[in-house]
């Protein structure tokens, strides 16, 4: 049986929420996610009628949003290319004597470390950060985010690994600034 | 430790550490180097888990925009201009093909009252048609599923019958 909804109660509980998952997957460019949020809601307009009742308002709202983002994303899929493959900061280098790394370690203990880290995050590659956000942020397994951008999952996991190294590696060279 | 099987255990580190079996944990817990890399890679991990979602404010006239957008008309205004052009001359084009008016009316006069009616028309189809368009926008997109519906009921109860 199909379910009614409110359509402006359902904006204004879930406008921020769509917003700041445009700005998380735009790269938080607020003219991209303006456009980002406009498409979600009249996309949502048009399919209020098939809305089923299995799930709450919102949380359909947010998977007819999510899909759409990567839609998108997937259309422009040279932004997940990594742009500087000659960039040594997302290689690992391991120290020739096997020490374990303090400094990095020292840095993840001061106080504004969060705010270096969300820093770094945002400035990534697209290929770097993009799976990150989805992994973290939108709680998708690495298959699904491979599935979603129609990249493969090695890929993925790959350009995972190379983002966090990127981010180990700039917090390690926040020391020798 | 080979470096080959350091180099795995980096990878698996930074890439999904919950993946890590247990021999992996028991030789990662035997190198100094290696157990520090786990743990710079929880706290990372842990740090952007910890980041803020929903810290943007969305701009004030974002319900405005979205509103404009979904009372939008369906059509175009070269739709409605094509559609007066086509009111307001057809019956002309008519009236000079069709020679069984001759004698009956003057041709001026059929002409004019043709082209009064249909701006008339078309003026006061405008406004109706806006209305009905942008305030009835989501009935008529689900036009087609609510056939769709119906038709699929009427094939249910017909098969119905088919098998009493």
């Amino acid at each position: 049986m199909k379910e009614s909804i409110d359509f402006e109660e359902l904006f204004t509980q879930t406008q921020s929420m769509i917003y700041n998952l445009g700005m998380r997957l735009f790269r938080r460019n607020e003219e991209d996610a303006m456009d980002f949020v406009q498409d979600v809601y009249l996309q949502a307009y048009r399919k209020i009628g098939t809305f089923q009742g299995k799930s709450k308002p919102s949380t359909w709202l947010y998977s007819l949003a999510l899909n759409l983002g990567l839609g998108k994303i997937r259309k422009n899929k040279k932004n997940l290319l990594v742009e500087n493959k000659n960039s040594q900061l997302d290689q690992y280098i391991a120290p020739e004597d096997d020490q374990p790394d303090k400094i990095v370690l020292d840095m993840l203990n001061k106080k504004d470390v969060k705010e270096k880290i969300e820093k770094a995050l945002w400035e990534l590659d697209e290929a770097y950060r993009l799976p990150m956000v989805l992994f973290f942020f939108e709680d998708m397994p690495y298959k699904e985010i491979a599935r979603s951008l129609n990249i493969p999952e090695g890929t993925i996991k790959s350009n995972v690994y190379r983002g966090k190294i990127q981010l180990r590696n700039t917090l390690g060279s926040e020391v020798s600034l | 430790m080979k470096e080959s099987r350091k180099k795995l255990l980096i990878q698996k580190i930074y890439t999904i550490s919950s993946s890590l079996t247990k021999k992996e944990l028991e030789d990662i817990q035997k190198s100094a180097y290696l157990k520090t890399e786990l743990e710079i890679a929880s706290r990372l991990d842990a740090s952007i888990k910890a980041m803020e979602h929903e810290k943007f404010t969305p701009p004030p006239g974002l319900r405005n925009l979205v509103m404009r957008k979904i009372l939008e008309p369906a059509y175009k205004i070269w739709h409605v201009l094509v559609v007066m052009f086509i009111i307001v001359i057809s019956p002309v084009f008519l009236t000079w093909e069709s020679e069984e008016y001759d004698g009956l009316l003057e041709q001026h006069l059929l002409i004019t009252i043709f082209i009064y009616y249909g701006i008339l028309i078309t003026l006061l189809l405008l406004p109706l048609s806006y209305q009905i368009i942008s305030k009835h926008r989501k009935k008529m997109e689900h036009i087609k599923d609510n056939f769709d519906e119906y038709l699929d009921s009427s094939i249910g109860k017909a098969r119905n019958i088919f098998h009493k």
